[in-house]
């Protein structure tokens, strides 16, 4: 029964950290390989967060209850916090947005 | 008062967390360092989150409050989903396409709190905020017509009606 | 858990080429912060492999500096208002 248990809960963590690594690798290659600023800035938010939030669950299993793993949970909660804040700051770099290509919407027929 | 407990046994939790072990002069140092936080801080702390009609319907409030971190979790997994499935293509296609949306939030707090719920949502992302009209700037990723921008505009409304619960 | 470690710092390798390259400077402070949660991640995951608690400390005091870090830089960098101080 405890075999069982523990087979369990290895199976988990081998899960969270393979997505872990998908989200973390595709991260890499979209910043690598997406054509201008406001795209990669999709890709630095997203998949970066999900790769953290992964790992950092997987730290959580493997390590049981304890005051490690309450840490983990305080600095999971900071990080998904403030990365959207840096992104934003970072998506008003530039006060004119001169870098997206111009595809019209509806709103702007109408002016 | 009520204000000042709370922030009291929150630090002191904070604290416990931090140092790792239980023992009695962690506790009694604990004490004396939120005791001050709490004598001090207690008002500008809560001048910062403001909660709809104060404290009054406390544990109502807090499944709206669980179901927002259900939703903002789904949200993050499914979208990451969705821009790594655009990575990994032989040729990335996208069609960008930047969209207003007006808010009925009139503090800067909560406006604040929905940009960063924006930024987490599928395929959006706050660009900026307009103050004279109470418009969000937001680029999408992936928009093919107007049919799927009304979609994906009903898609943002809902979250904004599940913060405009919580957050006055 | 190496096998991980050595994982992720191949992906931090791969996004330091978007901060070479990058051709404005917008790209190449999201690039920082991308590198930056990565070997946040690679702390904590050195403190399961050497079995060290005290690491994790090291990473929570890191995620703090790495925020400011990244946002008076992007306070400081930012081109001036259109008719400001120094336009």
């Amino acid at each position: 029964m405890i075999d069982f248990i523990l087979s369990i809960r290895q199976l988990f963590v081998f899960i969270f950290f393979i997505t872990g690594i998908y989200f973390l690798l595709s991260t890499a290659v979209g910043l690598i390989r997406f054509p201008n600023l406001y795209t990669r800035l999709h890709a630095g938010s997203k998949c970066l967060m999900a790769g953290g939030i992964s790992v950092f669950m997987g730290c959580i299993v493997l390590e049981g209850i304890s005051f490690v793993s309450l840490k983990l949970i305080v600095i999971m909660i900071f990080l998904s916090i403030t990365n959207p804040v840096t992104i934003h700051v970072i998506a008003s770099f530039d006060n004119n947005y001169n870098l997206i290509p111009k595809t019209y919407t509806k709103e702007d027929f109408e002016k | 008062m009520r204000k000042k407990l709370l922030t009291f046994i929150l630090t002191l939790a904070l604290w416990f967390v931090f140092a790792g072990h239980v023992s009695i002069q962690v506790f009694f140092l604990g004490t004396i360092i939120s005791s001050f936080i709490s004598l001090m801080m207690a008002e500008n702390l809560f001048r910062l989150i403001q909660l709809k009609d104060g404290t009054k319907d406390f544990p109502k409030k807090t499944y709206d409050i669980f179901m927002v971190i259900i939703a903002f979790i789904y949200d993050v997994f499914l979208s990451a989903v969705k821009v790594s499935r655009h990575a990994f293509e032989i040729k990335p296609s996208f069609s960008p396409r930047i969209v207003r949306i007006k808010t009925s939030l009139k503090n800067s707090n909560s406006i604040a709190t929905l940009a960063s719920f924006i930024t987490f949502t599928q395929g959006s992302l706050a660009l900026d905020f307009d103050h004279i009209n109470n418009q969000y700037v937001i680029h999408w990723i992936d928009v093919h017509s107007d049919d799927e921008e009304e979609r994906k505009i009903a898609r943002i409304r809902k979250h904004l009606n599940l913060i405009a619960k919580i957050v006055d | 858990m190496l096998y991980l470690i050595l994982v992720i710092v191949l992906t931090a390798i791969l996004t330091f080429y978007r901060v070479i390259k990058g051709p404005s400077l917008p790209d190449r402070l999201v690039a920082m912060n991308c590198i930056g949660v990565m070997f946040l991640l690679v702390l904590v995951l050195l403190s399961f492999y050497f079995e060290r608690k005290i690491f994790i400390d090291v990473a929570l005091v890191y995620g703090v500096f790495l925020f400011i870090n990244v946002l008076i830089m992007a306070k400081y960098l930012r081109k001036p208002w259109k008719g400001g101080v120094g336009d």
